[in-house]
This record gives C-alpha cells, sequence and structure tokens, in this order.
C-alpha cells in the first residue's frame, strides 16, 4: 500500500468531512431541539445544490458566494415545514412524525426530479479546476475552500448558538422544554427557528459542494442516510458529535475507497453505525438516556 | 394595600382529572404568602395555573388588576411573574451563568447586569460557580441557581414551588433566609412548600389545601396554632 | 363479515377469467404488495417495532432462490423456503441487536435502514452473483422453474401468498403472542411488568415478518425475471412496503390489503398517465401528499376508519352506548365552606376509626415473604435508596411512605426488575431478584402498578385484564374468562367493553390494579393507587385493597394519603433521603419524632404538645 495514496485519502477525506460536519449540525440542532429527526435533511441539501446550479446557470453568480441564498432559502422551506406540518405531530408518536417526513422527503425528492430530470448534474466553478501541491500530496482548491467555508459556517453557527440571546433560547429549549416555558421562552417560535437553521446548514452544505460531487435527485436519500449515520456515531442531539462524527465518516469512508474499492466505501460507515449501536448506543458524545 | 394577584374562583386540571376547583386567594403588594397542603392537594396546579403552564378551566385570575387567564406563559412572564418550579428545571448542560441570563434576557444588557449582580449577591456561591455546568451542580445550589433565574426577570411577582425538595436542613435554612432578605426588599411571593414551618417563618399569611379546595386561611399565628395543620400532614 | 370474505374470494379467484392481462398484472401487482405489507404489518403493525429495511429481507429471499436455481439447478419452489430461512437468520440478528438494546423509535428505524443499505452495497458489490449488474433469469416457461406462460398463474400465486400472510396475521391476532405483540407495542414497560417477555416477542414477530417477507423475494424474482440490488435491497422499496399497511392502518388485519388496494392501482395509474411525457416522479410527489395527509388526518389508517364508519351504521340505534356519558363526574359539588383556624367542623370525616385493621386476629405468619437486606441506588450525585433493609411476611400488608422524593418508588423499581441495585439483595420465596427482567419477576408472582397509571390506552378495559391474566393462564379464551372474574371483582364490569383510553382516572387506578391481581400474584405492591382521587373514591379503593388481601394476597403499598395508610397497614416502614428512618405499628409511626420531623420539620417536633 501506498503512503501518499493513504495520505492522499485522509487529506480528501478530512476536507470533504467539512461538508458532512455541517450537514450533521443541522440534523442534530433540529433533533436536539424538537426529538424530530428530519427524514428529508438530504433532499433539503439537493434543493441546496439546484439552487445554486440554477444562480450559477441563470446569472452566474459562483456557488462560493450563492450558498449565502440558498442557506437563506433553505431557511425558509424549513420554517415553512416546521409550522405548517412538524408542528402538528410534535407530540404524536415517533413513527407518525417519521412518516410525515419520509412523505416530506418523496415531495422533495420528486419535485426535484420533476424539475430538473434525472441526470446528474454539477455546478462549475473556477475554483474546480485548481490544485494545490504539497509536497508528495495535493489539495483540490475547491475541496479547500469548501471545507473553510463549512468550518466556519459551523463556527458562526456554535458561536449564535452559545453567544446570542436567541441561540441560547433554542439550546435551553433543547436541553429543557419544561424549563423553557418556565422562563417563558415561546417554545414555538424557537422550534421554527431551529428547524429553519438546521435546513440553512445543509442548504449551505449543499451549495458548497455542488461543484465537487455531482448530484442528481435520489442523491438527497443518500445524503440523509449518511448524516442519520453520521449523528448517531456522534451521539444524537451532540453538536460537537456531529462535527466530529462529520469527519471521521468521511475520513472512514474515503479510506475505505483507497483500501478497499470506492464503491465499498459506504461499507466502511455503515458498519461503523452497526459497532456504536452495539456498544456504545447513545453514540460518542451522547449522553445515555435511562 | 391593595391586592397584587387575585384568584377566584380558580379551576384546573390534567386530563379527565380536576386537580382545583373553586380556589380564592389573593396576594398583597409585599406579602409572602404561603400555599400548604398533602401531597396531592392542588399547590403546584394552583401555581402552574397562575404562570400559564396550564390551561385555566374556569374562575379567573387577576395581576395588577389585568386578566391572565388564556394568556400563554410568555406572556404572563412578561406581565412581571415568574415561576421558580418544582424540580428546579435548569438547563443542565449549560453554564450556571448562561441558565441566569436566559432567566433576565427581556431585559437590556444594563439592567441584566444590575439583575446578575444583585443575584451574585444574595448567592455568592452562584458567582463562585458562574462557569459551571447547571447539571454539575449540588441540589442546593440548583435550587439556589433556579430561584436567581427567576429573579433575572425582575419580577413584581415570585411563585416559589417547593424549594426546599430534597435538601439538607442547612441548605433550607440558608435559602429560607435568602427568600426572607428578598422579600423583605418588596418582592412578593407566592410559596408552596411541604416544609410548613420553613414557610409560615418566611410567610405573612396562608392557605391549606385539602382535595383541591382550600380549607383553611388565615396570617402566620393562626395557621401554626391550627392543628388542622398537623392533620393535612399526617392523616391523624 | 364472515360471508362478505367468503364473497370477496370468490370475486377474486374468478376474476381472472374476465381481466385483461393489464388488469391482471395490475391485481398481481395489488396481492403482491398487499402480502409484503401484511408481512411487514406483522413486526411493524402488529408489535410496533418500525423496520424501515424490509426490502432487504425480499433480496436476501429473492437472490438465494435465484442463485440456487442458476447455480445448482434447485427448483425455486424449494429455493424459496431456503431464502426465506436466510432472511429470517437475518432478521432474528438485526431484530435481536436492536431489541437487546431496547432501540426504539428512530433508532431501530436507522439500524433497519442501515442494515439494508449494507446488503445493498454488498450485493452490488460481488460480482459471484451478478454485482452491480445484478442477475438475470432465462425464461423456460417451465413451472418447475416457477416459470409460466399464462400471466393468471401468478395471479394466483400472488393471491395465495396475500391470503397466506393474512391467515397467518389473524391466526397470531387471536392467541398469547398476538395480544402481548398488541400490548408490547401499547406500553412495553407495562407489558413487561405483566410479564410478557418483550424481547422474546418482538424476536419472534421479526422472524415470522422476515420469514414471509424472504417467501416474497422469489415470487419477485421470478415474476420479473431479473434482481438488481438498487431494487430489490434499495429504501425506495422499503418504503413501498411501509405505506400501504400505515395507508390501510397498521397493527389491523385488513389494514395492509385495503392499503394496497388503494395506493397500487393509484401508484400504477399515475406512473402510466403522469410518468409519460418526462414527468418522472410526479405520481411519488402524490404519495409524498397522500402520506403526510395521511398521518395528519387519518393518523390510524383508513380501515379502523372504515371499520367504524361501517359498525356506526349498523349500530346506530344503540350508539349511546359508546356516546358521550363515559366520564363520571364523581367530584362532589358542594365546597367545604372555609373555617377559621382551630375549627374542627371543616375537617374531612376520619375514615380511620372503622377502616383500622386489627392485626391481632390475623394468623401468625409462617415465613418472611420477601427480605430486602442493603439494597442501594445512586442517580448521578444521588443517593436515592441507601442501604434499605425490609421484610415483608406472608399475609403482611406492609406500607411504606415517606416526604416526596425518599426514594419509594426507586424501591419499587428495583423490586420489580426495571432497576438494578448497586448494591444489596432482593430475596423472593427464597429466590434472589437482582437481575432477573420484569417479566420473570412477575411470573414469580411478585407484580406491580404504576404511579402514573398506565393502561394500554387503545385496549378495552378486558383486553388489558387479559394481558396480566395470560401471565398464568396461556390460552386467550381462559384468560379471557380469567380476565373478566377480575374485572367484575375491581368493579369495572359495567365497562369492560370500553376503551381504557376514554376511563376517568378513578377507573383507570381500578384498571391498574385489576391487571396486577390478573396475574395472580403472592406479593403485589401498589404505588400510590389513591393518589389524585378524591375521598369518595378513595373509601371503595380502600375496601377493595382490603378484599384483595383477605383473598390471601400480601401487598406492599406505597402511599401518600395518611389515612388510609395509617387504616390499611399492619407495619409501615418510614423512608427518608432514600434511608430507613422508622418502621413499626401505625401507631408507632404517628407518634415517632423523626416520622413527624421528616414531614413538618424540626421546629413542629418542638412545638408539639408531647
Amino acid at each position: 500500500m501506498d503512503v501518499t495514496l493513504v495520505l492522499q485519502g485522509l487529506l480528501s477525506g478530512l476536507l470533504f468531512g467539512g461538508v458532512y460536519s455541517l450537514m450533521a449540525v443541522g440534523l442534530t440542532l433540529i433533533f436536539g431541539v424538537m426529538r424530530v429527526v428530519n427524514f428529508a435533511h438530504g433532499d433539503m441539501m439537493v434543493w441546496g445544490m439546484y439552487l445554486s446550479y440554477l444562480l450559477a446557470t441563470r446569472a452566474g453568480i459562483d456557488p462560493y458566494l450563492s450558498f449565502v441564498v440558498s442557506a437563506a432559502a433553505l431557511f425558509a422551506l424549513g420554517l415553512l415545514v416546521q409550522r405548517g406540518l412538524v408542528d402538528r405531530v410534535i407530540d404524536a408518536p415517533h413513527e407518525m412524525q417519521i412518516l410525515l417526513m419520509l412523505g416530506v422527503a418523496l415531495v422533495l425528492e420528486n419535485l426535484a426530479l420533476v424539475a430538473f430530470g434525472p441526470e446528474p448534474t454539477r455546478v462549475r466553478s473556477p475554483l474546480g479546476a485548481a490544485t494545490l501541491w504539497l509536497g508528495p500530496v495535493f489539495v483540490d482548491l475547491a475541496r479547500l475552500v469548501t471545507f473553510v467555508v463549512a468550518v466556519l459556517l459551523t463556527v458562526a453557527l456554535s458561536l449564535f448558538l452559545y453567544r446570542t440571546d436567541l441561540g441560547r433560547t433554542i439550546r435551553a429549549a433543547a436541553d429543557n422544554t419544561y424549563g423553557a416555558l418556565v422562563i417563558g421562552i415561546d417554545v414555538r417560535r424557537v422550534y421554527a427557528v431551529a428547524f429553519g437553521v438546521g435546513a440553512a446548514c445543509v442548504g449551505a452544505a449543499g451549495a458548497l459542494v455542488s461543484s465537487i460531487l455531482p448530484f442528481q435527485p435520489p442523491t438527497g436519500l443518500s445524503l440523509s442516510v449518511t448524516s442519520f449515520n453520521i449523528v448517531i456515531i456522534g451521539g444524537m442531539g451532540s453538536l460537537l458529535g456531529a462535527f466530529i462524527g462529520g469527519l471521521l465518516v468521511s475520513v472512514a469512508e474515503s479510506l475505505g475507497a483507497v483500501f478497499l474499492k470506492p464503491s465499498l466505501k459506504e461499507l466502511v460507515s455503515f458498519s461503523l453505525l452497526i459497532v456504536i449501536l452495539l456498544f456504545r448506543p447513545a453514540g460518542l458524545f451522547g449522553k445515555r438516556t435511562s | 394595600m391593595s391586592a397584587l394577584l387575585r384568584l377566584d374562583g380558580l379551576e384546573a386540571g390534567y386530563g379527565d382529572l380536576t386537580a382545583v376547583s373553586g380556589v380564592s386567594l389573593e396576594v398583597r403588594r409585599g406579602e409572602a404568602v404561603a400555599l400548604i397542603g398533602a401531597n396531592g392537594a392542588g399547590k403546584t396546579t394552583t401555581l402552574r395555573a397562575i404562570s400559564g403552564l396550564l390551561p385555566v378551566r374556569a374562575g379567573r385570575i387577576e395581576f395588577e388588576g389585568a386578566r391572565l387567564d388564556g394568556l400563554a406563559s410568555a406572556r404572563i412572564v412578561a406581565r412581571g411573574i415568574t415561576h421558580v418550579p418544582e424540580g428546579r428545571q435548569l438547563f443542565p448542560t449549560m453554564t450556571v451563568r448562561d441558565n441566569l441570563e436566559l432567566g433576565g434576557r427581556a431585559a437590556d444588557r444594563r439592567h441584566r447586569d444590575d439583575a446578575l449582580e444583585l443575584v451574585f449577591t444574595l448567592f455568592p456561591r452562584l458567582h463562585e460557580r458562574e462557569r459551571q455546568l447547571a447539571g454539575t451542580l449540588s441540589g442546593g445550589e440548583q435550587q439556589m441557581c433556579a430561584i436567581g433565574r427567576g429573579l433575572m426577570a425582575r419580577p413584581r411577582l415570585l411563585l416559589l414551588d417547593e424549594p426546599s425538595l430534597g435538601l439538607a436542613p442547612v441548605t433550607v435554612k440558608l435559602i429560607f433566609d435568602t427568600l426572607q432578605r428578598v422579600n423583605g426588599d418588596g418582592m412578593t411571593m407566592l410559596l408552596v412548600e411541604q416544609n410548613v414551618p420553613r414557610a409560615l417563618q418566611l410567610s405573612h399569611r396562608g392557605y391549606v389545601l385539602e382535595n383541591g379546595r382550600i380549607v383553611l386561611e388565615g396570617t402566620r399565628e393562626s395557621l401554626r396554632a391550627s392543628p388542622h395543620v398537623k392533620q393535612a400532614y399526617l392523616g391523624l | 363479515m364472515r360471508w362478505a370474505v367468503v364473497a370477496a374470494l370468490a370475486v377474486l379467484l374468478a376474476l381472472p377469467a374476465v381481466l385483461s392481462s393489464y388488469a391482471v398484472t395490475i391485481f398481481i401487482l395489488i396481492f403482491f404488495y398487499g402480502f409484503l405489507g401484511q408481512a411487514w404489518n406483522i413486526v411493524g403493525g402488529y408489535a410496533g417495532q418500525l423496520s424501515a429495511g424490509h426490502a432487504a429481507f425480499v433480496g436476501v429471499g429473492g437472490y438465494t432462490a435465484a442463485m440456487l436455481s442458476i447455480e445448482a439447478g434447485l427448483t425455486p419452489w424449494v429455493g424459496m423456503f431456503v431464502g426465506a430461512a436466510l432472511a429470517a437468520l437475518l432478521g432474528a440478528i438485526i431484530g435481536y441487536l436492536g431489541f437487546r438494546f431496547g432501540l426504539r423509535g428512530f433508532y431501530f428505524v436507522l439500524l433497519t435502514v442501515a442494515f439494508a443499505e449494507i446488503c445493498r452495497i454488498a450485493v452490488s458489490n460481488i460480482d459471484a452473483i451478478g454485482g452491480a449488474l445484478g442477475l438475470y433469469i432465462t425464461f423456460t416457461g417451465d413451472p418447475r422453474q416457477f416459470q409460466f406462460r399464462d400471466g393468471r398463474v401468478y395471479y394466483y400465486i400472488a393471491l395465495a401468498l396475500m391470503l397466506a400472510a393474512t391467515a397467518t396475521a389473524w391466526a397470531i391476532e387471536r392467541q398469547r403472542f398476538g395480544i402481548y405483540l398488541a400490548a408490547i407495542r401499547e406500553d412495553e414497560a407495562a407489558a413487561e411488568a405483566l410479564g410478557v417477555n418483550a424481547l422474546k416477542y418482538k424476536m419472534l414477530a421479526m422472524v415470522v415478518s422476515t420469514f414471509l417477507t424472504g417467501l416474497g423475494g422469489t415470487f419477485y424474482a421470478f415474476y420479473l425475471f431479473s434482481l438488481q440490488p438498487n431494487t430489490l435491497f434499495g429504501i425506495p422499496l422499503s418504503v413501498e412496503i411501509i405505506i400501504r399497511p400505515i395507508v390501510g392502518g397498521a397493527g389491523t388485519l385488513l389494514g395492509p390489503i385495503l392499503g394496497s388496494f388503494i395506493l397500487t392501482p393509484l401508484a400504477e395509474l399515475s406512473r402510466l398517465y403522469l410518468g409519460q411525457g418526462g414527468l418522472h416522479g410526479a405520481h411519488l410527489i402524490a404519495y409524498g401528499v397522500l402520506l403526510i395527509g395521511v398521518v395528519l388526518f387519518l393518523p390510524e389508517g383508513a380501515y379502523p376508519r372504515l371499520r367504524r364508519v361501517l359498525q356506526r351504521s349498523r349500530l346506530a340505534p344503540f350508539s349511546g352506548h359508546r356516546g358521550s356519558d363515559e366520564r363520571s363526574h364523581a367530584a362532589p359539588v358542594a365546597g367545604h365552606p372555609r373555617s377559621e383556624p382551630g375549627d374542627e367542623r371543616s375537617h374531612p370525616a376520619p375514615v380511620s376509626g372503622h377502616l383500622r385493621s386489627e392485626p391481632g386476629s390475623r394468623p401468625p405468619p409462617q415465613k418472611t415473604l420477601l427480605v430486602v437486606r442493603g439494597l442501594s441506588k445512586r442517580f448521578g450525585g444521588l443517593q436515592a435508596v441507601a442501604g434499605l433493609d425490609l421484610a415483608v411476611e406472608h399475609g403482611e400488608m406492609l406500607g411504606l411512605i415517606g416526604p416526596n422524593g425518599a426514594g419509594k418508588t426507586t424501591v419499587f423499581n428495583l423490586l420489580s426488575g426495571f432497576l438494578t441495585p448497586d448494591a444489596g439483595d432482593v430475596s423472593f420465596r427464597d429466590r434472589s431478584l437482582v437481575g432477573l427482567p420484569p417479566h420473570a419477576i412477575c411470573r414469580l408472582g411478585l407484580a406491580r402498578t404504576f404511579q402514573l397509571v398506565r393502561p394500554f390506552p387503545r385496549m378495552s378495559v378486558l383486553e388489558n385484564v387479559r394481558v396480566g391474566a395470560l401471565a398464568r393462564h396461556p390460552h386467550a379464551l381462559e384468560a379471557r374468562a380469567r380476565a373478566r372474574d377480575v374485572v367484575e371483582r375491581v368493579g369495572l364490569g359495567a365497562r369492560e367493553h370500553v376503551t381504557a383510553g376514554t376511563l376517568t382516572l378513578a377507573e383507570r387506578k381500578r384498571l391498574e390494579l385489576g391487571r396486577a391481581l390478573a396475574t395472580e400474584p403472592t406479593l403485589l405492591l401498589l404505588d400510590e393507587v389513591m393518589a389524585g382521587l378524591n375521598p369518595t373514591e378513595i373509601e371503595p379503593i380502600i375496601r377493595l385493597i382490603r378484599g384483595i388481601h383477605a383473598s390471601g394476597v400480601s401487598i406492599l403499598l406505597i402511599e401518600h394519603n395518611m389515612r388510609a395508610v395509617m387504616a390499611l397497614s399492619h407495619r409501615i416502614v418510614v423512608l427518608s433521603f432514600g434511608e430507613k428512618i422508622a418502621e413499626g405499628t401505625p401507631a408507632d409511626i404517628a407518634n415517632h419524632p423523626k416520622v413527624v420531623e421528616a414531614y413538618l420539620g424540626d421546629e413542629y417536633v418542638r412545638a408539639a404538645p408531647a
């Protein structure tokens, strides 16, 4: 086994992991606050990709700028989904919430299919062609920028959650809903904002990855599954867990592609998931609930 | 003295259980009033109805002359009532400071800092543990944090639910001494408590609840002398 | 009902004679998806364990039969059972992994999704079984190879599969197995407390369900002559499997079939009309909207709704029975006059006089029934129970009291197996209970009630109690007869067919008691059965507890209603901060300074007259 190849795998895995982290942070935020799993998470991300695709092809805006628009649009979508649908099943059994979100996922995925067709697409960015050589390994500039922006966004999100009043009320509602009600937090509003922010994460993540990863409507499903995977590995509801988990899963997949073969890379992360579920069902950073 | 809070024929409950009915009471400005009674008598229900955490089924609640019943809990907090709930209900994975600031988030920065200073003066222990996660505090410290969080909103009425629950006697004394001080500085309080002597020591007046109804009311002295109070608790 | 079923069957059997071949194809799909839905229904509906990876079992079954046929020449008629057995084995493994840790709700969903995805990726990467391209079966038209020139044969096979799965579900439904599954779905902890081995029955449900699903794989493979990992193991097929029973009504016998009759033609027609002209996916949008609509407006599915509509039209004259007057308002309206301090008039009449039992009149206890030594449990920083010693004699009624948060309910959870002690031993009839699961403890004769009552809300009163009775009487009919006696005994005879969710609190307390009683315990742990009741409701409950005790059941009761506990108990143990602070007869306890202090504080002790 070539050491350079392994290093290269490690590096590109790590760089791609930034997007995984951002995506998983969004999911874990929604889950942590509402205890609802957003089964449409990946499909929302695909819409983020198509939005950046539209903005690039119609208005000539580079995805590394248009991610702001994607994030804003997805924030609105998340808010709507929460207010219009999720809010009505917030106290219903889990299976009802799951089915509802599966329904949303089906609608989003197939709307994309109707609007954009089944062919794989990719957004062209001038950054896409550039590479940097770091000794024996190279860095794809697009991936580097994606990584940096994704990490910056994750940091910005944690600053929002830890440093602002609104962010603190979101964390408070996640921590103890009754306690939040007692001190007069409008929990329904917090839920809507949290869902919006969670969706904005994938809006941005989708745009950022749209020039790296070829995508088509069904991509959403596998992205959803990957984000569940990450969030369980990291610990459901844990922001740090989602961040580390994203990097971990990405690196694992990347190394899996090197050591096994590219089509088997997901097998590595799923095996990781099974191991976690067996020995630490609460995840790496999750709290054990009795 | 005018009544700050007035309950008139309050009825509230959970599902098909009517936990309190026909409860009428009043709390005057500057007073500390105790609501005592055995488990399941409806004390917590009454507090939760006042703070909008439980719908009022019948009767009315007035605060400073305006109706409160039917308002959402967020609105009631904004009107100037804060609730220090049973079991403290802190945010365990957030710091003491965050917990306190959340309590006072409606105020602007300067007022919030003043309130924070006040809370730290009352409970120096909280100042020491400012950066610690609330979930890692001892029971007594958690109770202080919950009271502090309630005070941060600078309420005109403080509802306290079982502040002595599960605490060692020394801590209970400390907390009640502090509450007495806060009341002495003019804070109106409605207190639900199982520790009757402590409750009566702090309060000017009290009401005894039994099976969701008020069966007795009176001043501190008259309640202390009443054999009824012991009966209500021990069922003898 | 019976004639309707026979007529429907006759029609379905005769239909192919008049249908076009396209219509036959649609019916084949209706039956096949109805079959898969019914198979899923056993674990996903009846047991309430939402498997979202059932496609994997279709895949495993289909691939196994196809490979055996291609490589070894084994006829699919045999191969389908081999494939089904393999699917069931995988189902058992995945079920064990999930259920062992009590992975519930979305965790189980995600586990099953992950498992199916692993299968899909693995199969796509094994070239020996076709890799990503999949397998193709050459058409020979040989019936021994599960191939038929006449499409109507597939029609009958698919119909037979659907009927077989439905018959299986029907058989399960009427036996202890099915009743237990429903109890697990409603409230697993409550079911455990009534002697239901939840792990075992969930595993069984998973095995039966995945076996049937595996059979379906063979049909799929030999009907379409091709197997592709992405279609056979993919999440979309799993969703197709789930959606029909849910739309029709999960956990009902006819729900999956009804769901398939609604959705399959809809899907086919929309695929036919919307799928053309480049509008890929339009029918799936409709699907998604339908799913959202079902969750929001028809959360229990179409079949239960349909059944209710039918019943209402048939039973219209009797509707008063199930109507609005199910809630009794027992609370007296007249209030106590508010009294001045010291006034005795408002004090409720003391019940203790005529209720207090004479401990001396009991026969002397033979042997200690329950012995607890050094029992301890810590939650984080809180020592909930600290070195508790406790003994319950045969025939005794022991009260356990203490202020809020003293650790009483924790003691019950430790005794009944819901919590494992950090230290100490519990011995019941000379057997250690430590480490035993709740259902095993229940079967040994130690039953409990829950402080916050946990009825199975969608079952009737009688069905609730029958779950308990099944612990001693495995035959469903016999258990039903026993349950009826118990229902009568706890005074709910007139309400036996009422859904438990609509009972009043007092009735639910009685139901809770009845369910525990139906397990025929030697020792009954009662956790605040009187809490939240008003005095008129309490007195009959006290009489009921007396009666149960008189029939030879020893009782350990936690109670906050002091008058009741003083009246009922032979002895009382007082807990405070997890420790036993006093023990003795009711009279001893009432005057014990430590007890008065624990409840009222030390000043009260000093102030109180001696």
